[in-house]
């Protein structure tokens, strides 16, 4: 079920109406949300509904033997059978084509010819995101960070929580496993603010993301048939049209969330503000970078060691990072390409240098500020073009042509009324820059009355509705 | 949570009041920006005109005015083909009775409406301004009843129902039909035809007519499905099984345009499919007889069944097209002999 579709504008209400008006214990609450969940994700293909319950039994069964297995070695092998048990599934429904074309490719090399048929395997909707999310919890129970869950239907909740099921955020079971614990009364600030972000979301999600991907689509699938400054806008395209997918999908779930009177996880922080790498890894996909930060980096030693164990980690982060992607080449060169980037800022101490928004407390930042946006700004749409691109070949006769002198003509394609909205969708999302989101706070702003609210709201549901381009699929779905 | 949800209310209900006033103030036409063109170009010259064509490429790719007037010279005739591609039963019936209201008393004498079973829209299509915009609560009403009153199986009706529902909650949503204001379409022909053959040397959409052109001329034997259910149309007749919404829907478009002194010809053209044919050959024995024009059975219309005049599996070339309406206006005159 898409976020932007009428199943979900049906079942949401409904989804609403029941939990605060008929389930109103916790408990039924939680049943509540399990089985809305199941029929959210059963919706899209119910054949895969046995994958999570598999999962949730697992995690929920180890974690209740981590609490009564003292034993070290014990305890070790259970997170190890949870670790295999969920990236197995994840490795064979997302992975095995990919190693299975490998190997035969690497092995033609020294001239032995194996045959092997790949599988038409259907990727599972939200597998790497919900896996992640039980591995965090495994994992933070065998650390002792959190007490195991008895109550099955609390965790299959969390597990199978709909707002994030699909697309994240990745969410800690630190964070979010507590809230199914505690009753939750219905918070009004909370469920308006969550409507705004729903608002946004689809706004980001509907009218950028949609009508940069026709473009985006429309340039890179006939890359070879246009110049260098029509090949930079169609990156600037995908650019935005990433973004306003992923970080709507996002804002979504999160205002979704608020209605039911739970809080997730920040995903996006307005990432195209920052003024270096570093800044963007910790604005972008939030939820996904700190999970490898503190699953991954830091048991490899993080930063700590020498600077040859930095460079390492960096690039398996970062490699990693783009492999969990999809199977291809183009997101572990897309990986890579950060890690690249990255690396600088880390071996000269300057990766932290940007830890507040930029030009806080004012409305323009100034020229060195506006220097090093543009310049990070433009390395990652540089870098999306391999994230884009079908294949590695494909990405560099693309860059290539970007940096010929074609890139001083006239553009072929130059759509004014998208590049409109996204002007419009930058100015704004530059004045809320300080905010959790674009449309936060906006009734504490004491000259925006209400009835100039309403109408700016109702202003983004017409834009909505006049310009949400063809609806398509949210591309993290496949991931 | 009262709070919350009076607020929810108040907001719902003045953005339904700002919808129902843009679904009330759009132009009936808005939507469809081919019938828009012609619309307007009909309205700049209607004293010039006081036959109308209405449909889908049925109509518009195959009934030609200058012909028809070249034969109804006794008539004093001069027609319009305001018919445009892709416009069916609900939406080609929407449009007309709309146009008859924007038609003072006696301004136009005769007008053809293709006949055709309530159409069946892709799901994606009740998303779009064109598979919407002609959605008005008296349409789906229409809709509703027709699906009700048929004799479709019962998945069929749910998921037609679901279709038209889709299709109602859009066309109250959907505001890009606003950006139809803007657009200043043109039309391609003064009297509104312009035949398939046109688009293999015009460079619009080229490549599709051409691919439609070649696959038909490649293997012409898909045509035997057509001449098939051509050659049915006869035990047709018999059947008495009449969607009476259709039936009564047929009326009261005839009675309404007898209102404005029109007389009105419901127009079956050949090639269509066999289940359509099915559908709407037993309305005719019910319809008043100087009403219908049925020129889609294989004896009496064999030559619309050949391949030398055909353009694709569904539509006639130039040379069919000029014989359907020689063979519209001989039927025509007979008609209007009946009293």
């Amino acid at each position: 079920m898409l976020f932007n579709s009428l199943d979900f504008a049906i079942f949401l209400p409904l989804v609403f109406i029941l939990y605060w008006f008929v389930f109103k214990k916790t408990g039924l609450q939680n049943l509540l949300i399990f089985a809305a969940s199941y029929f959210f994700y059963g919706w899209w293909d119910w054949r895969f509904l046995s994958l999570i319950l598999f999962s949730t039994i697992i995690d929920f069964s180890i974690g209740i033997a981590l609490r009564k297995e003292e034993k070290k070695k014990r305890r070790l092998l259970f997170l190890w059978l949870s670790i295999i048990v969920n990236l197995g599934f994840l490795g064979f429904f997302k992975y095995y084509n990919f190693f299975l074309d490998n190997f035969i490719s690497a092995f033609s090399i020294f001239g032995m010819e194996l045959s092997a048929s790949s599988l038409n395997i259907v990727l599972p909707v939200g597998i790497s995101f919900y896996t992640f999310q039980t591995l965090s919890y495994t994992i933070d129970v065998y650390k002792g960070k959190l007490e195991p869950c008895t109550d099955f239907i609390a965790f299959g909740a969390f597990v199978s929580f709909f707002p994030q099921l699909v697309a994240g955020p990745i969410e800690r079971a630190t964070n979010l496993l507590p809230q199914f614990y505690k009753k939750r009364s219905f918070n009004y600030s909370l469920a308006v603010d969550g409507l705004r972000q729903i608002l946004w979301g689809l706004f980001k999600k509907v009218v950028i993301a949609d009508n940069c991907a026709e473009y985006a689509n429309l340039i890179f699938n006939n890359a070879d048939n246009y110049s260098g400054s029509t090949l930079l806008l169609g990156a600037f395209f995908f650019t935005f049209q990433i973004y306003g997918d992923f970080s709507g999908y996002s804002d979504i779930a999160i205002g979704t969330s608020r209605l039911f009177g739970f809080n997730l996880m920040r995903n996006f922080s307005f990432p195209y503000f920052s003024r270096d790498i570093a800044e963007f890894w910790r604005r972008w996909h939030i939820s996904l970078s700190t999970w490898f930060r503190d699953y991954l980096y830091i048991p490899l030693g993080g930063s700590k060691g020498g600077t040859p164990m930095k460079i390492r980690n960096t690039f398996i982060i970062f490699l990693v990072s783009g492999f969990w992607h999809g199977a291809n080449w183009t997101f572990i060169a897309w990986g890579a390409l950060n890690a690249l980037y990255f690396l600088p800022l880390l071996l000269s101490g300057k990766n932290r240098q940007n830890l507040g928004m930029v030009a806080e407390g004012k409305i323009f930042p100034n020229p060195r500020e506006i220097f090093h946006m543009s310049s990070t700004f433009l390395l990652t749409v540089l870098a999306w073009v391999f994230f884009r691109a079908s294949s590695i070949d494909k990405a560099l006769t693309y860059l290539k042509e970007i940096f010929s002198t074609s890139l001083f003509t006239v553009p072929e394609e130059f759509p004014m009324v998208i590049i409109s909205l996204i002007l419009l969708f930058v100015v704004v999302e530059w004045l809320q820059r300080e905010q959790q989101h674009a449309l936060e706070n906006l009734e504490r702003n004491h000259l925006i009355k209400k009835p100039l609210r309403w109408g700016f709201y109702i202003g983004i549901i017409l834009i909505i509705f006049t310009f949400g381009g063809s609806q398509q699929e949210f591309i993290y779905f496949q991931f | 949570m009262k709070q919350f949800l009076r607020n929810i209310f108040w907001f719902g209900l003045i953005l339904l009041i700002g919808l129902s006033i843009k679904k009330m103030v759009t132009p009936f036409y808005l939507g469809n920006s081919a019938f828009k063109a012609k619309v307007k170009s009909f309205q700049k010259t209607s004293q010039h005109y006081n036959t109308i064509v209405f449909g889908s490429s049925h109509s518009y790719r195959q009934f030609n005015p200058s012909i028809f007037d070249s034969l109804m010279t006794d008539y004093n005739l001069s027609t319009y083909n305001i018919a445009t591609a892709g416009t069916f039963n609900p939406e080609s019936y929407y449009l007309y009775e709309h146009f008859l209201k924007t038609l003072d008393k006696d301004a136009i004498k005769y007008a053809f409406l293709e006949l055709k079973p309530l159409n069946f829209y892709d799901w994606e299509n009740t998303n779009t301004t064109r598979g919407s915009y002609w959605n008005t609560t008296s349409t789906l009403y229409y809709a509703l009843n027709y699906i009700n009153a048929s004799n479709y199986d019962k998945i069929e009706k749910f998921n037609l129902t679901k279709i038209y529902l889709n299709s109602f909650l859009n066309s109250f949503v959907d505001t890009n039909i606003l950006k139809g204001l803007f657009l200043k379409p043109s039309v391609r022909s003064k009297t509104g035809f312009v035949p398939l053959d046109k688009e293999l040397s015009s460079k619009r959409r080229n490549n599709e007519f051409t691919l439609r052109y070649k696959t038909f001329h490649a293997d012409t034997t898909v045509l035997k499905e057509r001449i098939t259910a051509a050659r049915n149309i006869p035990q047709y007749y018999n059947s008495k099984d009449i969607n009476k919404v259709h039936l009564s829907h047929l009326k009261y478009l005839i009675s309404k345009s007898e209102q404005k002194g029109i007389h009105l010809f419901l127009l079956v053209p050949p090639r269509l499919k066999d289940n359509e044919y099915q559908e709407i050959i037993p309305l005719l024995n019910e319809l008043p007889k100087g009403h219908s024009l049925e020129l889609a059975n294989y004896v009496e219309n064999k030559t619309f069944y050949k391949t030398k005049n055909s353009f694709d599996i569904g539509h006639l070339n130039l040379k069919g097209a000029n014989l359907f309406t020689e063979k519209c206006a001989e039927l025509v005159m007979k008609k209007l002999q009946i009293p």
